[in-house]
């Protein structure tokens, strides 16, 4: 009697695995074979296992009892309207530029917010008197709380006027009449997003250009009181944001119904009001 | 695993439902439900949350056919996604109960012929109601590999586990299967 001969049925249940996986060493595998010829229980599980894995993969397919799709139609998205390639190409192309105008938003504000508190701070707390919590000077440039101190205020006052006399009464000026009495002008007053199913260049995007246009004019004059460095910190802000802005009116010319795209544009112009209006009211350089 | 067929139509309403439509996603959808319904059927062990896993099958398949990239066919990508979907259902669903028994206790509930399963010591029993009464574990791999004809190295990376642990789970099956079925 050979080796061979001498395989037990244990010893081949523990080479199952390998033999129906065809992992076995030719000679191992020989073992098994003689063993099981001569096997009434090993070659009963063999051909036991072969008859499932025959059946298993003949088993048919199955079939709901109920209809599905009803449970999945609610389920997906249920306000869709069909849309063409050509369509889903637009909302494709417009989320990478919108993404770059938030990111450069962000990144505009947080760059003057820190420069102008950085530099502008100490000369502020010398110049700013507090106004009255919820008062009138809460309400943004409109009431300006900037008085300058008998001492340290400049000569020619003209800027600080100028942001006084004539800011003060076109913010309040471009806001819906309803809306006066609310905060600042841009956010409340003159907002965008109510609008859109309108073009970029609607009545309410207009209203920003006033206000803009006349905060410019506010800095136009004050320019030279800045220091040279806020200036320019200044223009690359405006920079950014104007490219944020040109970016969502691009975008929504191509999908003027997106209310994210008309949200980005407010956010953006609001951001560049916030900006002019945090310049108009920096102090003078000292 | 086998490659299913791919009807030709396939391809122009992947491409329709990609871009929104529901009614070409639709079409999809019938062709392919019964397929999708049996594999998360006979993975899970019951019928009744089959269908339910089913829906998200093809839920999760209009989420995510705008990344389709046709590299394979429809079918087989939401074969995967049906197999991923089974599969996450029963870690999610054994953490959540924090299991009364182990694994080696956990069997199917409605199995496949409700009205007519026989107890675990009847006679005999067959071969799907038997499936249905195996293990979890190894009742998926076993449908994965031996039904659905996957390879334990496509098994093992959507289990996790190793190829040997695919293998020894499947010799397992067997084993219990023919126990049950030859009683």
């Amino acid at each position: 009697m050979t080796d061979r001969q001498m395989m037990t049925c244990t010893a081949v249940d523990s080479e199952l695995l390998g033999y129906l996986e065809g992992t076995l060493a030719a000679d191992a595998r020989t073992a098994v074979d003689e063993h099981v010829a001569s096997c009434l229980r090993c070659s009963s599980i063999l051909r036991d296992i072969g008859s499932i894995r025959a059946q298993a993969a003949q088993l048919p397919e199955l079939a709901p009892s109920r209809d599905l799709w009803a449970g999945i139609s609610a389920r997906i998205e249920p306000a869709v309207v069909p849309l063409g390639r050509a369509r889903q190409d637009i909302r494709r192309s417009w989320i990478p530029a919108a993404t770059a105008a938030a990111a450069a938003l962000v990144i505009a504000t947080a760059g003057i917010t820190y420069f102008a508190t950085t530099r502008s701070l100490r000369p502020m707390t010398q110049k700013v008197a507090a106004a009255p919590k919820g008062g009138p000077g809460a309400q943004g440039i409109a009431q300006p709380s900037i008085v300058p101190s008998k001492a340290t205020a400049p000569p020619d006052t003209s800027v600080s006027s100028a942001v006084s006399a004539s800011a003060a009464p076109t913010s309040v000026a471009a806001a819906p009449a309803g809306e006066r009495s609310g905060g600042r002008a841009p956010s409340a007053g003159v907002r965008l997003a109510s609008r859109r199913n309108e073009p970029a260049a609607g009545p309410g995007e207009i209203a920003y250009g006033d206000e803009i246009a006349r905060l410019q004019n506010i800095i136009k004059q004050r320019r030279r009181e800045l220091d040279p460095g806020t200036v320019t910190v200044i223009e690359q802000s405006l920079a950014i944001i104007d490219a944020a802005v040109r970016q969502s009116r691009a975008a929504l010319a191509r999908d003027p119904r997106s209310g994210f795209l008309t949200d980005q544009l407010n956010h953006a112009l609001d951001k560049k009001i916030e900006l002019l209006r945090t310049v108009a009211l920096l102090p003078s350089r000292t | 695993m086998m490659q299913p067929t791919a009807p030709a139509e396939d391809s122009t309403d992947v491409a329709l439902a990609a871009a929104g439509d529901r009614r070409a996603f639709e079409r999809l959808y019938n062709g392919h439900v019964n397929r999708v319904f049996t594999l998360c059927a006979r993975m899970c062990g019951s019928r009744i949350r089959g269908e339910e896993l089913t829906q998200d099958v093809f839920v999760r398949a209009w989420e995510k056919l705008p990344q389709f990239r046709g590299d394979s066919a429809f079918s087989t990508w939401v074969h995967r996604i049906a197999v991923n979907i089974v599969l996450t259902d029963r870690k999610n669903e054994g953490r959540a109960r924090r299991r009364m028994k182990e694994d080696e206790d956990e069997v199917g509930e409605d199995i496949f012929a409700p009205a007519a399963t026989p107890p675990r010591d009847a006679d005999r029993m067959d071969l799907a109601a038997a499936i249905g009464n195996l293990p979890a574990g190894a009742r998926q791999i076993f449908v994965l590999h031996d039904v659905e004809g996957y390879k334990h190295e496509e098994i093992a990376e959507l289990c996790g586990i190793t190829a040997g642990g695919s293998k020894a789970q499947l010799h397992r099956a067997r084993l219990l299967l023919r126990e049950a079925l030859t009683r």
